[in-house]
Parts: structure tokens; C-alpha cells; sequence
């Protein structure tokens, strides 16, 4: 017995804990990881920081101030940093806060989608029959329409504005979350330890919640972090079609639209409005390159072929 | 008369297979196929049969883990009040059935459900084939093995840790792998945590499908031994459900052997590996290897395959593939019959002569 006390005072640290820094170590361990996180982490001060960056004028910060109403942009100067959009908005101001609204979208979006899929996706791989019946050929309605077809005719119904394009984008990619959740869970649940808790006398909500969604939960969570960039790309085109937000909002996908007229220059430069063009769509592809790198490397670490065990 | 723990009558087990556009019922899979058999207190019945012949889907229909199409299931019965709601079952009075019906509600394993079946649950436990399958990757040795405590409040949260220590003391196990993942232990420790959750709850029967299959010889034969002292420890009864004859033969007081989704033969394990009657136990036990490479045996090689257990060949099961077939046994099943007045049983009709 003495030398069993010994042993537990050598490794003190809680097994959790232990799974967790085994984690964050495989993380770390790739470069491109670190990129991407810290790219993620950048942005997230960013928008965090925005008031001290650039303190708001208006009422609502949202609203990107703009210097009278000329329809030319303007280059980069003292006074705009990065230049102005079309209609004199400044255009570092609209990044540096549009970082919040990328944020907002990316997050609430996937959250939402999480959310949902992982209620309708459980309910419909572990009861099956019926209610997987019906769950799952809704998603394939959802999946028969085109998705910009569809995008536009919610927007117009909704109305236009950042709400509306985060509504229209949960309503329309929740089935994606549901088919994956549920084939884990249909895996999951005809493994033996599934058998031993019934045997054992758990309950339906124990199962599912203790043993099933642990165990089925990696190839959503995967999911959800490479879909956060592609769901800002997707907020931006609907934008860039004139059915995101309002003009002037501080949203990336916004600024890009106002650039619509100025991409192909003047007959004799090309390239006189490059800043309009490039800035926005750098800062655009610079984040969802972020959460790509990161759900790449949330996939290393989790899948459970690539894990250890 | 022996105090049956476990009386099983005539269970059937279908798998309905659906096919057309409509998903229409269009035939069954008959796992097991009026299946009769008791089990007594203490006792380890070894249940054998190749695979696909419906052992593992008969136990784990005793562990209501499946549904049986038809039959019952007596646990913990008394003797005389079963053999009363069978013969009320059968009689030809349909006021004296509709009566039976009614009792079996609160008797028969089969078709019970909410709290008694809970509370059956904590008597019967099951041990599966393959450990890295069975316990949750997820989950700490601790929380598995509490797991049917837990599960149903069968303990104080405060006591449980206690509980649980106990119980790795008594499967060998120690307290140091308390805070451990499944993934931390070879096969025999892993198979030794789902013994100990399997005892968790004090129960009378336990299941064990396969529980040696999947591990290394040599310790299949630890895990044989730990499993023997639990049963005279904690007076436990087995259903012993393998393919294996040896581990059967060392284990078992009784066998059972299946065929297609019905017993061919039944008895204690000397009679059976010293006599055995029915063609199939013959075949089965004549492909144990024998250490001596001397000796020199008729070996029974059985051509073909099981048959499709979705149309069963009529007559005895095991006719396309017996070297004694009679015309009789094409056209008529043969019953479990009794040999010599007891449980020795066999189904066939050509026994005697054989």
C-alpha cells in the first residue's frame, strides 16, 4: 500500500486535465495551427479593441462616418489611413469595426447551426424510424433548392440588414450539422457501451447526453470551426449581391459591395482603385483563412483516427 | 426440484426485413426460433453454436436489451406458479388465457417495462465479447464502473467511490486506476473493469457473450478463473454464450447446444462431451484439435453452409448438412426430447440408432 500512496502523489494531475494538455500539446505542434489561432486571436483583439482603435462619431457605431458624398473613392492619406470606399467612408474605420460584425456573424451563425443540429441530428439518429424520417427529409428539402435562390427570396421576406443575413444563414445550412451529427450518432449508438448503460438501466436522456453526443460530437465541432470562415464568405457574397446590410454599415462583406464599380479602374490604369478592391478582400480572406488553419487543426486533434486511441 | 432462476418458453426472435418502395414486411429473419430453456440457481449453462445460429440475439433478449417477437421469459419466478400460467396458457378455456395474459404482464420479462423492468435490471447484467467496445472511451474506470449505481440511484452519491474501490478490489483491479481512460489498459484489464461494472449492482445472472473471445490465450485463461470464483463467491449464475468448446467444457455445469435458432441438444457438460447424440454436437466437438499428434480421430466435416435463417429448411434444421437423413427428417421437426427421463435432451429423430 505505501508504495501505491506513492505512486497517486507522483501523477496528482486529474485525468481530464491531463487529456486536455495532451491536446493543446498536438496543437501546438503544428505551425500552421499556430498561424491560424493566432490570426483568429489578432482579429478578436481587433474587434474587441474597436472603441480604443477608433472611437465611433456617430450614435451608432455600426455606421461607418463618411466625409461628404463624393462617389470616387479615395486613396490612402493621412485623414483615411486605408483610403475611402465609394461615398467617402473611411475605410480602416469599417474594418476595424466590421471585425465585431464578422465575429457576430460567424459565431452566432455556427452556435445556432450547432445548436439545432445537434438536437434535430440526435433525435433523429438515436430514435430513428419516423422521427428521423421526417427530420431528415426536411433537410432534403432544404438541400433540393439552391442556396443563393433561396438566400435571396428569405432576404427579401425578412427584410435586408446583418439580422436578417444571420437568420437566412441558420435557416439554410442547419441540415449540413444535422446529416453529420446524426450518421455519428447512428455509429455510436450500436456500439456495445450503449448496450451495457441500457443493460445497466440508464435512461434515454442519460444515454444520449453521457455517453452518445461525447462520443459523436468531433465531426460537428470540425465542422462548425471550418465553417465559421466559409459562412463569413458566404454573409460577404450575399452582401456584395446588395442583399446584406444596409449602405454605410460597418460589415465586411458591405465595403466589399461599394467597391462593385471601381474593380475594373480607368481606361488608362487598371489599377487606380486597387486600394477599394484589395484592402477589404485581403482582410476578408486573411480570417477565413484564419478559421480554416484552426478547423484544420481542430480536426488533427480530434479525429479520433489521427488521436491515439 | 431445483429452483429455476431463468424459465424461457418457446422464444422467437424476428427480424422483419422490408423491401419495395413501400418498406413492406416481406419476410423474417428468425434469430431464434422457440427456444425452451431453464436455467437454475448457481448454475453456469454454456449456450455453443457457430455463429449466426442466434445465441448472442437469445441472451441478449433475456437482457430485454432486445424484444422478443413471441414467448416468455420467467425471471426469479416461483416454479409452481409458472408452470400454472403455462397450463392456463395452453388450456383450451380462452377465459382461463385471457386470466394468463393478465398475470404475465407482471411475470414475464418480456413484457414488462418502466419500473419493474428497472428493478429487474439490477439482477441481470451482461459482459460483452470485445471490452474496447463495450466501455465508453470517454469515461473514466471510475465513472463506467459506478455507472449502474449512478444510473439508477441504487447508492448514495457519497458511498459510490467507495463502492466502486470494492468492486476493483474484487476483480483484481486497484485504486490507482480509478482516474484512468479505457484506452490505459490492455484487453484483460479492460475486460476485468467490465466485470466489475457488471457486478456492480449485486446481481443473480449474468450474461457473458463471448466475454473471452477477445483476448490472448493467456489471458483468457485468467479471466476464466476470476470469472469461476465470482460465480462461487457471489453464488452467480452464467448464461455462458461462446463458440469456443474448450472454455465452455472448463466452465460450464451445463450446455446447451444451438442450431438455426433452436437447441439441438442440451445436458451436463461431461454427458455431452462424453456422449454426444445429436449429429451436429458430434461434428461440433470431433473439430476440437487434439494436443497428441498420435492419435488419429474421425474428424465430422460439415459441407455447406448454415442455412439461410430467413427460410429455414423444413423438416429438422439440420438435414441438407447431416450424413444421417431419413425421409422423416425432411418432412417432420423433431422436439427437444428427453433422453434418460431428465435434462438430458436431444433433438433428433434417429438418436437412439445413431
Amino acid at each position: 500500500m505505501e508504495t501505491r500512496t506513492d505512486q497517486r502523489q507522483l501523477r496528482p494531475m486529474h485525468p481530464r486535465l491531463r487529456e486536455m494538455l495532451f491536446t493543446a500539446k498536438r496543437f501546438l505542434r503544428n505551425p500552421l495551427s499556430v498561424i491560424g489561432l493566432s490570426l483568429i486571436v489578432i482579429f478578436g483583439v481587433i474587434a474587441i479593441l474597436a472603441p480604443v482603435l477608433e472611437p465611433p462619431t456617430n450614435r451608432d457605431p455600426y455606421k461607418i462616418p463618411h466625409n461628404g458624398y463624393r462617389i470616387e473613392p479615395s486613396p490612402p492619406s493621412a485623414a483615411h489611413p486605408l483610403g475611402t470606399t465609394q461615398q467617402q467612408y473611411d475605410m480602416l474605420y469599417g474594418l476595424v469595426w466590421g471585425a465585431r460584425s464578422a465575429f457576430k456573424i460567424g459565431v452566432l451563425v455556427v452556435a445556432a447551426n450547432l445548436l439545432i443540429g445537434i438536437i434535430l441530428g440526435a433525435l433523429a439518429g438515436y430514435f430513428g424510424g419516423i422521427v428521423d424520417e421526417v427530420i431528415m427529409r426536411i433537410a432534403d428539402i432544404f438541400y433540393a433548392i439552391p442556396f443563393l435562390v433561396m438566400a435571396m427570396a428569405l432576404v427579401v421576406a425578412i427584410g435586408r440588414g446583418l439580422k436578417a443575413v444571420i437568420i437566412v444563414l441558420i435557416i439554410l445550412e442547419w441540415p449540413s450539422y444535422t446529416r453529420v451529427i446524426r450518421s455519428d450518432i447512428l455509429v455510436t449508438r450500436g456500439k456495445d457501451f450503449i448496450l451495457a448503460a441500457r443493460a445497466s438501466g440508464a435512461s434515454h436522456l442519460r444515454i444520449i447526453f453521457s455517453h452518445i453526443l461525447p462520443n459523436a460530437m468531433y465531426s460537428v465541432l470540425i465542422l462548425a470551426s471550418l465553417n465559421i470562415g466559409t459562412t463569413i464568405l458566404t454573409a460577404a457574397a450575399l452582401s456584395f449581391l446588395g442583399l446584406g446590410s444596409e449602405t454605410g454599415t460597418a460589415d465586411w462583406g458591405q465595403i466589399v459591395s461599394l467597391c462593385r464599380n471601381w474593380i475594373v479602374g480607368t481606361p488608362g490604369n487598371r489599377f487606380a482603385y486597387w486600394y477599394t478592391v484589395f484592402i477589404p478582400g485581403f482582410v476578408i480572406s486573411l480570417f477565413v483563412l484564419g478559421w480554416n488553419l484552426l478547423g484544420d487543426a481542430v480536426r488533427d486533434v480530434f479525429d479520433p483516427r489521427m488521436r491515439r486511441r | 426440484m431445483h429452483e429455476n432462476l431463468i424459465d424461457v418458453r418457446d422464444l422467437k426472435k424476428y427480424y422483419p426485413v422490408t423491401g419495395g418502395v413501400f418498406r413492406r414486411r416481406i419476410a423474417d429473419v428468425k434469430a431464434v426460433d422457440g427456444v425452451d430453456l431453464a436455467m437454475r440457481k448457481g448454475e453456469c449453462l454454456g449456450l455453443v453454436g457457430e455463429s449466426g445460429c442466434g445465441k448472442t440475439t437469445l441472451g441478449k433478449t433475456i437482457l430485454r436489451l432486445q424484444t422478443a417477437t413471441a414467448g416468455r421469459i420467467y425471471f426469479g419466478q416461483d416454479g409452481g406458479k409458472v408452470e400454472e400460467v403455462e397450463a392456463m396458457l395452453h388450456s383450451a378455456d380462452a377465459q382461463a388465457r385471457a386470466r394468463a395474459g393478465a398475470m404475465l404482464k407482471g411475470m414475464d420479462l418480456n413484457r414488462m417495462s418502466g419500473r419493474n423492468l428497472l428493478a429487474l435490471r439490477q439482477r441481470i447484467q451482461i459482459v460483452f465479447q470485445d471490452p474496447t467496445n463495450s466501455l465508453d472511451p470517454r469515461m473514466l474506470v471510475k465513472h463506467i464502473v459506478a455507472e449502474p449505481l449512478t444510473a439508477q440511484r441504487l447508492v448514495k452519491t457519497r458511498d459510490v467511490d467507495a463502492r466502486v474501490r470494492e468492486l476493483l478490489g474484487i476483480v483484481g483491479l486497484t485504486a490507482d486506476h480509478l482516474m484512468r481512460y479505457p484506452h490505459e489498459f490492455s484487453g484483460g484489464q479492460r475486460q476485468r473493469i467490465a466485470i466489475a461494472r457488471a457486478l456492480a449492482t449485486n446481481p443473480q445472472f449474468i450474461l457473458m457473450d463471448e466475454p473471452t473471445s477477445a483476448l490472448d490465450v493467456s489471458v483468457q485463461a485468467q479471466i476464466l478463473n476470476l470469472l469461476k470464483r465470482l460465480q462461487e463467491e457471489f453464488r452467480l449464475t452464467y448464461l455462458f454464450v461462446t463458440h469456443h468448446l474448450l472454455v465452455v467444457k472448463y466452465i460450464s455445469n451445463r450446455i446447451a447446444v444451438m442450431y438455426l435458432g433452436r437447441i439441438a441438444e442440451m445436458g451436463p457438460t461431461a454427458e455431452i462431451f462424453a456422449r454426444p447424440l445429436h449429429p451436429y454436437t458430434k461434428a461440433l466437438l470431433s473439430a476440437i484439435p487434439v494436443p497428441d499428434p498420435e492419435t488419429k480421430r474421425e474428424k465430422i466435416i460439415l459441407t455447406g453452409d448454415v442455412p439461410n435463417p430467413i427460410n429455414p429448411p423444413a423438416g429438422c434444421r439440420f438435414h441438407p448438412r447431416c450424413a444421417h437423413v431419413r425421409e422423416i427428417c425432411r418432412t417432420v421437426e423433431p422436439q427437444l426430447e428427453s433422453v434418460d427421463g431428465g435434462e438430458r435432451k436431444v433433438a433428433c429423430h434417429r438418436w437412439r440408432e445413431l
